[in-house]
């Protein structure tokens, strides 16, 4: 007989309840199932060592866990190139205006406000802020898919997301 | 070199994904001793969370999750707060996290990826860390501040909320208005049908009373549970009024009534905290 303490069933009932974003998030970037459920045990086992380090001031637990995920991913993805943008070639439509897989009604105003900024960037420039943040894809990858040199790309880059923090801050 | 870089247009593009390895590992780095950075970053962070919502979620394979638990049962519960906690009014967390200088971070280069990213947080951690000690050590009693933390967590949010299945006998719930505001730990014994409610950071409005209310489907209507100080625990209250499916299932909430209550015997206005219950200590096989 096992018994599992109160820290170990609170961390179970936290994975019930996040590792499916975790892990879309994670896959997404790395594209590899292998890579994604290796990189999923070591945020969990981050987020394990650290939930006592949460801080409440600086944005909600999903946020704080999925920004993990996104950057222990995006730091894999980057040190190997493992695939590039032409695998997901339907990671172009995730800005349409299919209904939003939106479980977390609180986010659901966050959201709306962030897709009508970004619907407020020129369309290509939104589908570049949106498949970095959401595929991981890096600056070559963009320059490659949008036929523009990286230094073009960059600007557009560091502009669209000033212009979005414009269009969010009240 | 990241040192070309406008600070907002770096941490945007580090929040964005876009950066190489190099300059992501850079950044790790700069973050840790540049505090306009690290608060650039953070804020774009947090403005484009949003689209995490639009990721379509993906269930990851089954044994990762029993994996996982192995994995953390044998780890123990290494948590800093816990660890940390006894040490009262002492310099938390310094010791070892603090005697890595900024400069050896510097001179360690960005080769060695995971160890850059892991001293990456430690200035951050130490800035944060006694607030977060005298915040979180009020919630130890007969909660271990781990579980309490992973409880935070999870409780943050209503909607990642699972109702336990097997039946486990005491629940906590953080009652507050949002993740910047814990106003009260709530902890329930289902099975003597009691709570005890402490106060995390509530702070009564002048001339006010906070009132706790019970929400359920199988009430007519929000019960009072009475009323809560912002600066002393409500122990061992009965709750022998209401069935155990009610209890565990419920919404509790506080609102700010006249002095003494509410004098209708329904709530006046608006909550100002809500939480639900989570279940700790559970036994498992």
């Amino acid at each position: 007989m096992r018994v599992a303490t109160a820290d170990q069933q609170a961390f179970a009932t936290l994975y019930d309840a996040t590792s499916a974003k975790l892990y879309g998030i994670i896959l997404r970037i790395l594209r590899r199932r292998d890579l994604a459920d290796e990189i999923l045990q070591e945020v969990y086992v981050k987020i394990w060592e650290r939930a006592a380090d949460f801080d409440p001031g600086r944005g909600s637990p999903i946020t704080w866990m999925a920004t993990i995920a996104r950057n222990r991913a995006l730091d894999e993805v980057r040190r190997h190139s493992h695939a590039s943008i032409e695998d997901t070639p339907e990671a172009l439509n995730v800005a349409s205006d299919e209904p939003l897989p939106l479980q977390l009604a609180e986010t659901a105003e966050d959201v709306r406000r962030l897709k009508e900024c970004l619907d407020k960037l020129d369309p290509k420039r939104r589908d570049m802020v949106v498949l970095a943040y959401m595929n991981g894809a890096s600056r070559e990858e963009l320059s490659q898919q949008f036929g523009h040199p990286v230094a073009t790309i960059k600007t557009w880059l560091h502009r669209s997301i000033a212009q979005l923090r414009s269009c969010l801050s009240p | 070199m990241t040192r070309d870089y406008d600070i907002s247009d770096l941490a945007a593009e580090y929040a964005l994904g876009t950066l190489d390895a190099s300059e992501r590992a850079e950044v790790e780095i700069r973050r840790a001793i540049e505090p306009d950075l690290a608060v650039a970053i953070t804020a774009i962070e947090r403005d484009l969370a949003p689209l995490i919502a639009l990721v379509p979620d993906v269930q990851p394979p089954t044994n990762i999750r029993s994996r996982l638990l192995g994995t953390i049962a044998g780890l123990g519960s290494r948590s800093p707060v816990a660890s940390k906690s006894t040490a009262d009014g002492g310099e938390p967390g310094t010791a070892n996290i603090g005697a890595i200088r900024p400069s050896e971070l510097l001179n360690r280069g960005v080769g060695d990826g995971d160890t850059v990213i892991e001293l990456a947080h430690a200035r951050d951690e130490i800035a944060a860390l006694r607030g977060r000690v005298s915040r979180w050590r009020v919630l130890t009693a007969g909660v271990s501040t781990l579980a309490a933390s992973l409880a935070g967590l999870v409780m943050y949010r209503d909607t990642l909320v699972r109702v336990p299945e097997a039946a486990p006998q005491t629940f906590v719930a953080v009652l507050q208005k949002d993740a910047q505001s814990p106003a009260f730990l709530m902890t329930v014994d289902v099975g003597k049908r009691q709570f005890t409610v402490r106060p995390v950071s509530a702070k009564q409005p002048a001339g006010k009373s906070y009132e706790l209310w019970i929400i359920h489907d199988t009430l007519n209507a929000p019960k009072s549970l009475g009323l809560l100080a912002d600066n002393a625990p409500r122990a061992s209250v009965s709750l022998a009024a209401f069935d155990t499916r009610a209890i565990s299932g419920a919404t509790y909430a506080v609102t700010v009534e006249p002095p003494g209550g509410s004098p209708t015997g329904a709530p006046s206005g608006a909550p100002v905290f809500v939480g639900k219950l989570l279940p700790v200590g559970l036994k498992a096989d």
